[in-house]
């Protein structure tokens, strides 16, 4: 999951960490700040809206990945399953109900994260362009 | 804070960008860094706020050698030509943030920060813009931001790295004026880079003129305008005109002109080349004297305080700029085309054959 999911985090905030100019790290350091108030304060607020885009591609891309985990990984109960599986599962045991049941809850909180994801990202931009 | 700059030499992919520069700067001084781009006036700025190691030499603050300090621990303001605004921050917190990064035993209480930016932004004259984003902010707004973010933390010595360069011509006057101002206000020292002779001239006690990693020449703006110690100096602050000769035991030859120059006495014959500022250039329409040049006029242009001139010599065709004051313009009534007699005054001579 994590093979998939990186390279979405990393392109989205490859270009912004790109675009950032080293002046502002400079000017930082030459008003006082250390290293890790450099970066929390400086660097780290403006990769800010980038790294959520990046964690939505990732998230929407792992809800709905089945084949690698299916393959790869075992599908222990409680461990390792996950809910494509599950729904797949009821529906070999022609359970259309729990299947549907199963799916809706997951459309729902996939919506909801997504949702709370862009609220926060609308937040983070609130100094652009205004 | 003086500041003391000891043989610093720094080489970038074996390319000299600072060659064994000394400099002194008085406490309290405001000094201009003038030189063409890639002269090095910007990475001597840069070794002395700590931003670049210098190869060679060392940089002293009060007599302290402070090469290998810290950038941290060295007090200086630093304000970048793109302003370097943190721009998720509101102007307020852009100004306090070099008060806020203190540690906890430095810091001052939120009433003092408060206090102390919001006098700083009554200097700037940016009071009411406290809550706003950079990028709501002007050009002009968002440089007079980074120089009281810069001022917030007091610094000894305030750096400008060609400040007002990203600027539109009618702001840069505006701030230019008030830079110096401010500076008189306030008295720190202050070394600013610019390549903007105008810039300098009027804002700056001391010009230092760079070229090719070295300094050509220090003075205050008189002395470097009115007498440049050498050719590039001349060219560099405002237009000149360049006549070829040769010079001969203490006497130069240019074009029908001679003149005196007791100080080359010692040169049995070399070539010389004499500069004119356009200004210093008389124009007449009958000839008075034998050592007057023949020109053409070629181009004119009237608009302006002075009106100006190109003028094409018949011997050499070389070009030739000229300056009237408006009432002598008028007096000569000239058209493009017309045939005039030139006659240089205060001309220098350099010599060799140096071109532009």
């Amino acid at each position: 999951m994590t093979f998939i999911g990186l390279p979405f985090v990393v392109r989205t905030v490859q270009p912004v960490l790109e675009d950032l100019e080293s002046e502002l790290e400079e000017a930082a350091v030459c008003l006082g700040a250390n290293r890790w108030q450099t970066f929390c304060r400086v660097i780290f607020p403006p990769l800010m809206p980038a790294i959520l885009t990046g964690v939505a591609l990732a998230f929407a891309r792992a809800v709905g990945e089945y084949g690698s985990i299916i393959f790869i990984a075992g599908n222990m109960p409680m461990v390792s399953e996950i809910t494509p599986l599950l729904i797949i599962t009821k529906l070999e045991q022609y359970d259309y109900a729990g299947a549907t049941a199963i799916a809706s809850v997951m459309l729902g909180a996939s919506f909801i994260i997504l949702f709370a994801i862009n609220l926060l990202q609308w937040w983070s931009r609130r100094y652009l362009d205004k | 804070m003086s500041i003391e700059i000891r043989n610093v030499s720094k080489i970038f992919n074996g390319f000299k960008a600072v060659n064994d520069v000394n400099l002194t700067v008085p406490s309290g001084e405001l000094v201009a860094l003038l030189g063409p781009s890639g002269s090095g006036k910007t990475t001597l700025l840069r070794i002395i706020a700590g931003l670049e190691t210098p190869d060679q030499g060392s940089i002293l603050f009060n007599g302290v050698d402070t090469t290998r300090r810290d950038v941290r621990e060295r007090e200086v303001g630093f304000v970048f030509q793109h302003y370097a605004l943190f721009r998720h921050m509101t102007v307020y917190d852009n100004v306090a943030f070099g008060l806020t990064v203190k540690s906890k035993k430095n810091r001052p209480s939120k009433s003092e920060i408060s206090d102390k930016v919001h006098r700083l932004l009554k200097l700037v004259q940016l009071e009411q813009l406290a809550k706003r984003y950079p990028s709501q902010l002007s050009g002009g707004q968002r440089q007079r931001v980074a120089l009281a973010r810069a001022l917030a933390v007091e610094p000894q010595v305030l750096l400008l790295d060609e400040p007002f360069g990203a600027l539109d011509a009618k702001v840069r006057q505006e701030l230019r004026r008030w830079l110096r101002k401010l500076h008189d206000e306030i008295h720190v020292t202050s070394v600013f880079v610019t390549h903007d002779q105008d810039e300098a001239l009027e804002v700056s006690d001391r010009i230092v003129v760079m070229n090719r990693g070295k300094i050509e020449q220090t003075g205050t703006p008189e002395e470097v305008y009115d007498s440049p110690a050498n050719p590039f100096v001349y060219n560099f602050l405002g237009n000149v005109n360049l006549f070829h000769g040769r010079v001969h035991n203490g006497a130069a030859k240019i074009a029908n002109i001679s003149i005196d120059l007791p100080e080359y006495r010692q040169v049995p014959d070399s070539a010389a080349v004499a500069y004119v500022r356009p200004y210093d250039i008389e124009i007449s329409r009958t000839r008075h004297s034998s050592d007057e040049i023949e020109a053409n006029v070629r181009h004119i242009q009237g608009a302006g305080a002075v009106a100006r001139f190109e003028l094409e010599r018949l011997d050499t065709l070389e070009v030739i700029e000229a300056e009237l004051t408006k009432e002598r313009y008028r007096e000569l009534d000239l058209r493009a085309g017309d045939k005039v007699f030139i006659r240089p005054r205060n001309l220098r001579v350099f010599l060799g054959d140096y071109q532009i």
